[in-house]
């Protein structure tokens, strides 16, 4: 996804640093996200790849720096974060549903309450939703009721009902038991193959290499090298994200060609 | 006849039956009282600014030290005298269990919204709803089931600590069971009858609330 040209920018981040008390967690990081673009956040734990993420949303407020959303800056002056946050998704590591809510209230409750849509109109969607997901018939169940790849996977068509044009993605096979990553990771390849600009942060490094448009590493909060996916893998320019995927030695996923 | 519970009961039943009554009544007036008083107390802790943070924290820590003796007498001659009014005991125990309600109703409200996990306001927030929405639809139905032991055992406490507003020379149940013991010279009857008053006050809330936890969380699983 190389070669877009400017007006296909949608997210502008440009030397973003942030800092909780003395401790730097990002450091001047500076990335465009194109539409449609699939981008995967990697890099050691700790490197502030889940602060970068959460800082594109407005759930960290970022020390310097800017990041623009469809040129508009979401750090200076007033922000319209309610239109913001229908316009980028989030789906985190830890399960998100709203656990007093079955699953067709917890995919209704954006639409209605923020979006004030139509209630027919919405509820069709949440359940065209959730029969490609294969939840069809799970549309009463309580949160508790469901696997913990089903919570994920619903949590992820909660934030498609609001019609969003970015989905952010936090580790969200992270807390999973195995048999049950692929199932949410199948939906998120699902979402790609439809166009949607996705910024992920994941430690699968095989879903990681089939998915990603490109790749940012972050260590210690700064970008370490960013560039297209296949390049990334086959041959990283840094030694640092060389000796990384090196130590990866197993990986789950085998690269989809 | 004297010496039954029953013919104490029946003998006396109008005498009986209004001290409950107003004991009942001071109580339901205080908790209906103290249940919005809670929420926006509870609002208050919970708020951004720290000196309203603070200083209810100040009150609560400070009402929570004094005795209830002590609120009533003060609330019954202080008032009139510095404020150049005249307050009827019921008020007055009306006031000082409300007060009481809300602030403990408030710390609870607050103490259940705060042991929620994050996430749950994270997620929230990036759907795009309001503060007053995320309150509304999130946060305050997932902490009322959790509020609820601890509200049954503060409304079984004020039960029990009603029967001080005698202080303040409300006719409640223990005074009319008193005047009654006085005439019929039936005390232990009458403490018998006034220990069953109380008795079937609390427990059936004990019950209730056993049934509304179950039914806010059926499979008993921890919240």
């Amino acid at each position: 996804m190389t070669g877009h040209a400017s007006n296909d920018i949608l997210l502008t981040v440009s030397g973003v640093s942030k800092n909780f008390g003395r401790k730097a967690i990002l450091s001047d990081v500076s990335f465009d996200l194109h539409h449609g673009e699939v981008l995967v956040i990697i890099g050691p734990s700790g490197c502030g790849k889940s602060t970068l993420l959460r800082c594109l949303n407005g759930l960290e407020k970022v020390n310097a720096g800017d990041i623009s959303f469809h040129g508009k800056s979401l750090v200076h002056g007033k922000v319209d974060w309610k239109h913001i946050h229908q316009k980028i998704g989030m789906v985190f590591q830890s399960y998100d549903l709203f656990p007093h809510l079955n699953v067709l209230q917890n995919l209704l409750l954006g639409p209605i309450k923020v979006q004030k849509r139509d209630l027919a109109e919405a509820t069709q969607q949440a359940r065209t939703l959730l029969a490609r997901i294969g939840l069809a018939d799970r549309e009463g169940a309580l949160p508790r009721q469901l696997s913990g790849g089903q919570k994920q996977r619903i949590a992820i068509i909660r934030s498609l009902c609001m019609n969003p044009e970015i989905m952010l993605f936090d580790e969200v096979t992270a807390a999973l038991d195995p048999e049950m990553v692929s199932e949410v990771l199948d939906v998120i390849r699902e979402l790609a193959k439809q166009g949607m600009t996705m910024v992920i942060v994941t430690h699968e490094m095989g879903f990681a290499q089939a998915i990603a448009d490109r790749v940012l590493f972050l260590e210690q909060g700064k970008i370490c090298e960013i560039g297209p996916s296949d390049q990334f893998f086959a041959k990283p320019t840094s030694e640092r994200a060389q000796q990384f995927l090196d130590k990866l030695l197993v990986h789950r996923w085998a690269p989809v060609i | 006849m004297h010496n039954s519970a029953a013919s104490f009961i029946f003998n006396n039943a109008p005498q009986l039956f209004s001290g409950i009554e107003a004991t009942v009544l001071i109580l339901c007036a205080s908790i209906a009282l103290s249940i919005p008083g809670g929420f926006i107390f509870g609002a208050l802790r919970c708020a951004k600014n720290k000196v309203l943070r603070y200083s209810t924290r100040a009150f609560l820590e400070f009402y929570r030290a004094l005795p209830m003796a002590l609120l009533l007498l003060a609330g019954f001659f202080l008032i009139p005298q510095i404020f150049q009014i005249q307050v009827s005991g019921e008020f007055v125990a009306v006031t000082a269990f409300s007060f009481w309600g809300s602030v403990e109703i408030g710390e609870l409200i607050r103490g259940a919204i705060e042991s929620l996990p994050k996430i749950q306001t994270e997620s929230g927030t990036t759907l795009g709803l309001s503060k007053t929405q995320l309150y509304r639809y999130i946060l305050i139905p997932q902490a009322l089931p959790r509020v609820l032991p601890g509200a049954v055992n503060l409304i079984t406490r004020m039960v029990k600590t009603s029967s001080l507003i005698i202080l303040v020379g409300v006719v409640d149940v223990v005074k009319q069971i008193q005047q009654i013991i006085e005439r019929t010279k039936d005390p232990l009857i009458g403490y018998i009858v006034l220990a069953a008053v109380f008795f079937a006050l609390c427990f059936p809330l004990a019950q209730a609330s056993k049934r509304l936890e179950k039914r806010f969380n059926p499979t008993g699983e921890p919240l």
